[in-house]
């Protein structure tokens, strides 16, 4: 018998017998559902009050601007002042449409974009990149957390790579909690995707809580309240 | 440097000779402790998540074989080639064969306590492949040449000062006992070799059978660069790390955090559904999944026992347990530490090398309190101390000792008559001296019999309250 015949023989022969069900409350679940339900908040304007409360809890920066102008003027800011002169984005529209607003403004700011590097490229120039501009498919409200399904960045480069992200969302792209996310997204495309909740972070040193371990240091959500088309 | 738990007795010796040790232990345990609690007053129905979880476990670990026959059929679908091994060495085997196969050299690793069991770190050096972990904590334990004492914080045991030390002698940089400071180092090493490195290696936190995909939690991002950045992705699972449906993900996700590190989320969960190559342009060419049994359809045999298996690696019951916040994590000799280790290593290993294990435990019942997947271990521990002893693994002085106790305490006549006697034979030493006991010391004294005896004590206390 190979490893595999063996192994669910051995399965097989071991689970002869149950213990029987485990005893839960017929209405577990609708407990829990029900319990999540009465610390969420009824509308969309709540919904993002409690997501900046999380992402703020987890050292995360919140911007609430009426477009997707209004949002590069941040990026372009934070440019400015750490005299950064590369953007790395990731394939949406929306990055590509924010970082060409940014590169008018100033010519010399270079885009690195996935769609024409190899992959080999793509390591150099986003590892050699400190901004990156990047665009989630959902914000979690509970838990200030971002969903990236790869069909839609077709990279996770910048979001990792890069030392500080801006993630431009519109308003109407939240959940509530991560029950409604799994019943909303597509679960073909959750096959591969990333929640990114904050900052990176280690507290492997005697506890000492310290951002930016492997990952990026800083984390900007930009929700645009006019939709980006 | 791998220990047995057959050491434990010399491991716990030095731990407990070691402040500095006790003291790091003491310090991570309390924080974990307090951050877990506030994080869970904020999560409704804390208890309903938990017998939830644990009911989607039970339903797994008993429809094992289904489940991991649809995931192999479905991750084959999506391009994930899966293995099957019986043990440490088949897995190390199918490991080197891949990495041969496609001219592996270099190898980055994300925090993986299944690889810790099949010693997979030590395998591939000796085979002449560089194999280096990522996560902080385990580049830390692996410059140290130990294991790690923690199932989440594996350098739980050093201080700061330990760890710019070792920084000095291992990578030679200047000393700085700063976490910001080492970490800068750590990252600047570390960051090159995910650039160059031909294979990752991950653990896997749950796979999903109806999607034939899998997730890992963490939160430094060393293992996203881990899938990612490598040609060649290989995941090591324990075969009981499956649950039915990626919708149910979501009660995991609400109980792993918060009981593992006090967060209300990990930073990241990845996903990963395939190879992304081919699709995307970037990340492994080949995804590789390793189902590992090495022991776990033994654990499956013992109807009650096997709920050993629903563990999620949280960490939650050694923060708790008085035992281990004295001993740490290396005293139990092995990967699995704490109340789940010192049910796991008896039926892993044997009860002939994990007769100590069960009963390092003072069965306070408070990893019982905590567990998110609700496992009765103070239970379980009864249970294999009692397979220990029945199976003959215990000392004959510790048999012929309690046989003598059921003895006695079966003819309570006898009993009282007995239990008499070291109160009398006290009387013959000095008054400043305790009843000699072997164990016992200057440093630690027996408390002095008392001589009228508890029936005595409870008579005259009962009629002092009428």
């Amino acid at each position: 018998m190979n490893g595999r015949e063996t192994i669910l023989s051995r399965i097989k022969d071991a689970v002869k017998n149950s213990s029987g069900p485990f005893s839960t409350d017929e209405n577990n679940e609708l407990k829990i559902k029900n319990g999540f339900a009465s610390i969420t908040p009824k509308d969309n304007t709540g919904l993002w009050t409690q997501f900046k409360n999380e992402l703020e809890i987890i050292s995360g920066e919140f911007h609430f601007v009426k477009n997707i102008d209004n949002a590069t003027e941040i990026i372009s800011k934070f440019l400015i002042e750490s005299k950064f002169e590369r953007i790395g984005i990731s394939k949406e529209k929306i990055c590509s449409h924010a970082a060409e607003i940014i590169h008018k403004r100033f010519s010399n700011i270079k885009i690195i974009s996935p769609d024409k590097l190899s992959y080999q490229e793509r390591k150099k120039e986003y590892s050699e990149t400190e901004t990156a501009v990047v665009h989630p498919a959902y914000a979690v409200a509970d838990i200030g957390s971002l969903v990236f399904p790869y069909v839609q960045t077709g990279t996770s480069y910048p979001h990792f790579l890069c030392d500080n992200i801006f993630a431009i969302i519109n308003k109407n792209q939240i959940v509530a909690n991560q029950f409604e996310l799994f019943e909303k997204i597509d679960l073909e495309e959750a096959k591969n995707m990333v929640f990114v909740t904050g900052p990176s972070r280690t507290a492997d040193i005697e506890k000492v809580l310290v951002l930016g371990a492997h990952g990026p240091r800083k984390l900007v959500v930009i929700v645009c309240s006019e939709e980006f088309q | 440097m791998h220990t047995s738990p057959l050491q434990t007795k010399e491991l716990i010796k030095d731990a407990l000779r070691n402040s500095d040790v006790r003291a790091a232990v003491d310090k991570a345990t309390d924080s974990s402790i307090l951050s877990r609690q506030k994080i869970i007053d904020q999560i409704p129905y804390w208890e309903n998540l938990r017998s939830k979880a644990h009911s989607i476990k039970k339903d797994v670990i008993e429809n094992l074989d289904k489940y991991l026959v649809e995931f192999e059929e479905n991750c084959t679908k999506n391009g994930i080639e899966v293995h099957w091994a019986r043990n440490a060495d088949e897995a190390q085997k199918i490991i080197l064969d891949i990495a041969e196969k496609n001219n592996v050299k270099k190898v980055v690793k994300s925090k993986s306590l299944t690889t810790e069991e099949i010693h997979l770190n030590d395998f591939l050096i000796k085979n002449g492949i560089e194999a280096l972990e990522t996560d902080l904590g385990e580049y830390i334990v692996q410059l140290n040449d130990q294991i790690p004492s923690h199932l989440i914080i594996p350098a739980m045991h050093l201080s700061r000062k330990d760890i710019g030390k070792l920084f000095v002698k291992k990578l030679g940089v200047k000393y700085t006992e700063e976490p910001v400071e080492l970490l800068k180092i750590a990252r600047k090493i570390l960051r090159e070799k995910f650039l160059s490195a031909d294979m990752g290696i991950t653990g896997v936190n749950f796979a999903f059978a109806s999607t034939g995909s899998f997730c890992i939690v963490e939160n430094e991002a060393n293992a996203h660069n881990t899938l990612s950045l490598p040609r060649i992705q290989i995941a090591v699972m324990g075969l009981e790390k499956i649950i039915p449906d990626v919708k149910q993900l979501p009660y995991f996700l609400k109980l792993l955090p918060p009981s593992a590190t006090g967060q209300k989320s990990s930073t990241y969960v990845n996903f990963v559904g395939g190879p992304s190559r081919a699709k995307f342009g970037e990340g492994p060419e080949q995804v590789h999944i390793i189902l590992l049994d090495n022991g776990r359809t033994k654990v499956l045999k013992d109807e009650k026992l096997r709920e050993t298996l629903f563990c999620i690696r949280c960490g939650a019951c050694l923060n708790v347990c008085p035992v281990y916040q004295q001993i740490g994590g290396h005293a139990y000799g092995w990967v699995y530490m704490g109340p789940i280790g010192a049910t796991l290593i008896p039926q892993y290993l044997g009860e002939a090398e994990g007769k100590y294990s069960p009963f390092l435990s003072s069965l306070c019942g408070a990893c019982a309190d905590v567990c998110p997947v609700k496992i009765d271990l103070p239970n379980h521990l009864l249970t294999l101390r009692n397979r220990i002893v029945e199976s003959g693994n215990t000392k004959s002085i510790d048999r012929i000792g309690f046989k003598i106790w059921s003895l006695l305490a079966s003819r309570p006549k006898l009993y009282r008559l007995a239990s008499s006697i070291p109160a009398m034979l006290q009387r013959l030493l000095p008054k400043e001296k305790s009843f000699p006991i072997p164990g016992y010391n200057k440093e630690r004294k027996f408390a002095r019999f008392d001589s009228k005896g508890f029936r005595k004590q409870f008579y005259d206390l009962s009629k002092k309250k009428k």
